[in-house]
């Protein structure tokens, strides 16, 4: 079904027309607030709210057109309010688990250099890549010019390459020196 | 397109965590349902009315009668088997409070019989009708609740559900829910309980005295230092509480371990731990600051001597949980017989 079209009938209240909306959406949803939490148990609870507050409020959504970025700045408020509550509290695992170990596979050192930078870059490059969100819309989104989120947007993937070298460098010396 | 690019990219294909899916599911089971305007004639609104007071009237003997046939004698706390020790002694006290509410949550009858509320955790006992032990579970898992008209998600919760395996009667499970908030709960308030119909609000108030003895005794070296701060006792709940600041080097050091603590009483035995609350990680006169709570369950028999036993174990693949070192020099006994 079109797209708008499902979105003028959860503009009335249809529930189910709604739920397919966010069937749609759900990676983009799950990997921004991953982006911004980290912890799964937390985007659970994030995304959760987020479904019920767009719910409530889609019915005040002027343009169709802006549903996703809509929906995504929704995520990310909830997101980070719930960063605000969970200020100063450090679940244990995530200080007693810090990140050494060497990447067994790319997959993992693509993460592990995602989890690398900045939390502004890496939120631009989920929201470029997973979220499938265009230049304009991640402006849009976040309150930048466009022209400053296109020169973050050229840092954040400098920083991305200089990262995964980093570590392939890293992985070549380490074999090196076990071979003497 | 780079291989970190299409990576992302990929990301969008993938399957979502299951606790994620679940809460979308339960999201979606929150919708308010569409408003349709109201057409309802008044005597077809009366019809409505007559037929759900005979429904109503109907169903409450059938429930008692299948009250009575439930076998529990005496406190649903001291009979369950899945509550723990902190709990059973705490209902010992006689600090629990009958409740005795019953209402319906997707076409199931719960009631909630009793609470206990003495200020370091509250647990209430249920009887759940469900097909299975796993789904009497999970319906107490996806109770939507709130507290004092405050939803759950704003107080932060830690729950445990421990529903006994066989059922009490047939097609009805208990069990207990045992809920400990971040946020401290008011003396008295309402817990919520969002079930077929409206709210119902279940009363609580906070019964037991505690007290908290005093320890600060600090333990260091160069790289670690523990400070043992103090210890509460609740009627359900002793609460360890402690400080711990390390060096970056020591951190380090801790690459694939993990520095945990080890209870054990005056017998030697090793005491049960309920949950650990960390908080802190801030950076203070070069030291990793970490502040800890272990909540123990208060035994009938309170423990005499309570040691504590600092140790590094494995967290690497295949090793997890291999003891690697015992810190001796940081361990503490806590005489409670002196207190």
């Amino acid at each position: 079904m079109d797209p708008f079209k499902l979105i003028k009938k959860a503009q009335k209240g249809n529930s189910s027309a709604f739920e397919l909306l966010i069937k749609i959406h759900k990676q983009s949803m799950y990997y921004v607030s991953k982006s911004i939490l980290k912890n799964d148990e937390d985007c659970a609870d994030a995304m959760q709210e987020s479904i019920i507050k767009a719910f409530l409020n889609i019915h005040k959504l002027k343009e169709p057109s802006y549903f996703k970025t809509w929906l995504i700045r929704i995520v990310m408020n909830e997101c980070y309010q719930l960063l605000r509550k969970q200020k100063n509290v450090i679940p244990l695992e995530s200080v007693k688990e810090p990140s050494y170990t060497h990447p067994i596979s790319q997959q993992l050192e693509i993460e592990e250099a995602l989890a690398l930078l900045s939390d502004d870059h890496r939120k631009l490059l989920v929201l470029f890549y997973t979220a499938g969100l265009s230049i304009k819309e991640i402006a849009e989104l976040l309150d930048f010019p466009e022209n400053t989120v296109k020169s973050k947007m050229h840092r954040a993937k400098k920083k991305m390459k200089e990262l995964l070298t980093e570590k392939e460098m890293g992985e070549h010396s380490w074999t090196s020196g076990n071979n003497f | 397109m780079d291989k970190w690019e299409q990576f992302l990219t990929d990301k969008q294909k993938d399957e979502l965590p299951e606790s994620v899916e679940l809460s979308i599911q339960k999201a979606f089971k929150q919708l308010p349902t569409k408003k349709v305007k109201a057409k309802t004639t008044g005597i077809v609104a009366a019809a409505v009315l007559f037929l759900s007071l005979v429904v109503g009237s109907f169903f409450s003997p059938t429930m008692a009668a299948t009250l009575q046939s439930i076998p529990v004698v005496g406190s649903l706390f001291e009979w369950l088997h899945v509550a723990d020790e902190g709990i059973k002694t705490s209902v010992k006290q006689g600090i629990s409070e009958d409740q005795n509410i019953e209402f319906q949550i997707e076409g199931n009858k719960i009631i909630v019989e009793e609470t206990m509320f003495d200020g370091s955790r509250l647990a209430i006992s249920f009887i759940v009708q469900a097909n299975s032990q796993k789904e009497a579970s999970q319906q107490l898992y996806d109770l939507l609740y709130k507290i004092n008209d405050t939803r759950s998600f704003d107080w932060g919760r830690w729950l445990q559900v421990h529903i006994q395996k066989k059922p009490v009667s047939d097609g009805y499970y208990a069990g207990v829910y045992i809920l400990k908030t971040q946020k401290p709960l008011p003396e008295e308030f309402n817990f919520s309980i969002k079930t077929d119909s409206s709210w119902v609000h279940v009363p609580v108030t906070s019964k037991g005295e505690h007290t908290v003895f005093d320890i600060q005794v600090e333990k260091q070296n160069e790289g670690l230092s523990i400070l043992y701060q103090n210890i509460t006792f609740y009627p359900s709940t002793t609460i360890l509480s402690f400080e711990e600041k390390q060096s970056v080097e020591h951190y380090i050091s801790l690459r694939d371990k993990q520095l945990i603590y080890t209870i054990f009483d005056e017998n030697g035995n090793s005491v049960p731990i309920i949950f650990v609350d960390g908080e802190g990680g801030e950076y203070i006169n070069k030291r990793l600051n970490m502040r800890y709570s272990y909540f123990l369950p208060t035994r009938e028999d309170p423990y005499k001597k309570l040691t504590i036993v600092p140790t590094v174990i494995s967290t690497a693949e295949g090793q997890y949980g291999e003891v690697i070192e015992i810190l001796e020099d940081f361990s503490f006994t806590i005489d409670l017989t002196q207190q």
